[in-house]
């Protein structure tokens, strides 16, 4: 053994105690003072910081186990492992659960504004009868387009703001886009589908049963998350999810200052969860459609909605193939793993 | 100045930068989160008509400073970490931005680690995966395992040093054949 190695033998001790999290405070000081003084030692730790980071990035993953146990259909080269495989490479779980999470908050708020647009604004106004008057239209299928404006609430968002384009209608028809474009993700009333450029696109019926059925094997990770927030009300069908505002929310008129708009705020009851705590919106006065909204988090988080246009659209518009052509489809169902 | 478009580059250094993150937080769920979070930052650049002259040190500020702001976040809202003494949080922090390894050597090391997981007898590459796909804790293995957790500790540490000596094997053989 040479004499660096014998050297080194304290320091791995003390670095794979590291990683295990057991060592105490003299102990980090006994580190960082090895790793100061010593190139060696330092990449010692780098080589071995590459190392719990891959584990975890091929644990999390699913490649840790023999292949042969793997799931058919989900098998993919881990990320850091050349050749890199380009569409999966645009889709790996992490980016594709970043931009479920951006996008999936606004298409929250604009499923709520769905249940206010449909030109049947009630006389005379009331908060109870918007509600009524919400249910028939999420059943009646009007286009909408949204643009979309978040920021504040965390590191992500306090960095950028996101804006976002989102086409929607009833029947649990929807597509959103960041406004520079890099994804798209939607539903056609039938599958869940999104996309990033140059992938693949991912198609799920079924999102409710996949986290039990598929647990951890399953690369996208951050879908599932999502899907299985029984928060998440992107997912719900309208009747559940005016439902849950009409359980979770109180609505009010407010004065408006603008004769030719309603003004109308919902507040959530609980504070616990991580809904919008304040969901306000401002609809035109004779067609009741809402021109704008802007829902308020506890954390700070603010999304405005600002209604740009009322296209008509065709299903087909909704379909994946629309905004993602030619790409290979790969579904994700609970029952391909049963 | 490599052409990969950036995101691909990232991805390309996922090993790595979730080593980093997890090597200051200790914690697989947050550094996945900074993971992802950086992610967008880096599909928001590709973006800009901003030229990034060497990505790799980009992203690694990114990363870092994605990651300083959620451990600060995490040491705020909860007290069940410990926080990392900040002597070592700095000296990591700082091995990291400045190792200048060659990507091409980190991605030969991560083409070693998965030949070296192959040759791993079944119950050593049970107990690995155990641990790493879902963070299990060291009972929670040994619930699993009937065994301690001292001894799953031991075993799991063992072959860490295993992986990790087979993998500087076989770059060393790659080197001197090449």
């Amino acid at each position: 053994m040479t004499e660096t190695a014998k050297n080194q033998n304290p320091v791995e001790e003390l670095i794979v105690d590291h990683f295990d999290g057991s060592l105490n405070v003299e102990q980090e000081t006994e580190l960082a003072e090895a790793l100061a003084a010593s190139a060696a030692s330092k990449q010692l730790f780098l080589s071995y910081m590459r190392l719990e980071g891959r584990l975890h990035s091929l644990g999390r993953d699913g490649f840790l186990r023999d292949p042969g146990a793997r799931p058919e259909g989900i098998i993919q080269q881990p990320t850091d492992i050349t050749p890199v495989d380009q569409d999966h490479n645009q889709h790996s779980p992490s980016m594709r659960s970043r931009f479920l999470a951006v996008s999936t908050s606004v298409a929250v708020c604009a499923a709520v504004i769905l249940m206010l647009t449909s030109g049947l604004w009630p006389s005379p106004v009331n908060a109870n009868s918007v509600l009524r008057k919400a249910q028939q239209a999420a059943a009646h299928m009007v286009d909408r387009a949204y643009r979309v404006t978040i920021s504040g609430g965390n590191a992500y968002f306090e960095a950028a703001t996101q804006e976002l384009m989102i086409n929607i209608r009833g029947g649990r028809h929807f597509v959103i886009q960041p406004v520079h474009g890099s994804y798209a993700m939607g539903s056609d009333g039938i599958d869940y589908w999104l996309s990033q450029d140059g992938g693949p696109v991912w198609i799920t019926k079924d999102y409710r049963t996949l986290p039990s059925a598929i647990g951890r094997r399953i690369p996208n990770r951050g879908m599932l998350k999502l899907a299985d927030s029984r928060d998440e009300l992107l997912m719900m069908p309208m009747p559940s999810l005016l439902s849950r505002i009409e359980d979770s929310y109180d609505v009010e008129l407010v004065e408006s200052f603008d004769p030719a708009e309603r003004h109308l705020r919902a507040t959530l009851r609980s504070r616990r969860g991580s809904r919008a705590h304040i969901i306000d919106f401002w609809a035109d006065a004779d067609s009741g459609v809402v021109l704008r909204a802007e829902l308020k988090w506890e954390n700070g988080r603010l999304a405005r909605f600002e209604q740009v246009d009322a296209p008509t659209l065709s299903d087909q518009w909704y379909h994946y193939s629309q905004h993602a052509p030619d790409r290979p489809v790969r579904r994700v169902d609970a029952t391909d793993f049963q | 100045m490599d052409e990969t478009p950036h995101i691909q580059q990232y991805l390309q250094f996922r090993g790595e930068f979730m080593g980093y993150l997890y090597a200051i937080t200790r914690d697989a769920e947050l550094s996945e989160e900074v993971y992802q979070n950086a992610a967008v930052v880096v599909i928001e650049q590709s973006e800009k008509p901003e030229t990034i002259r060497d990505f790799r040190a980009w992203a690694k500020e990114v990363v870092r400073r994605q990651a300083l702001h959620a451990i600060r976040a995490r040491d705020v809202s909860t007290t069940r970490t410990r926080a990392m003494s900040p002597e070592l949080l700095d000296v990591v922090s700082d091995a990291f931005l400045k190792d200048d390894s060659a990507a091409s050597a980190v991605h030969e090391e991560a083409n070693a680690l998965r030949q070296c997981l192959d040759t791993l007898p079944a119950e050593k590459r049970e107990l690995v995966a155990l641990r790493y796909e879902g963070s299990s804790t060291f009972d929670e293995i040994s619930d699993h395992v009937g065994s301690t957790p001292a001894a799953v500790q031991r075993a799991l540490s063992r072959v860490r040093k295993m992986l990790h000596g087979c993998v500087q094997r076989r770059l060393q053989l790659a080197e001197e054949s090449s």
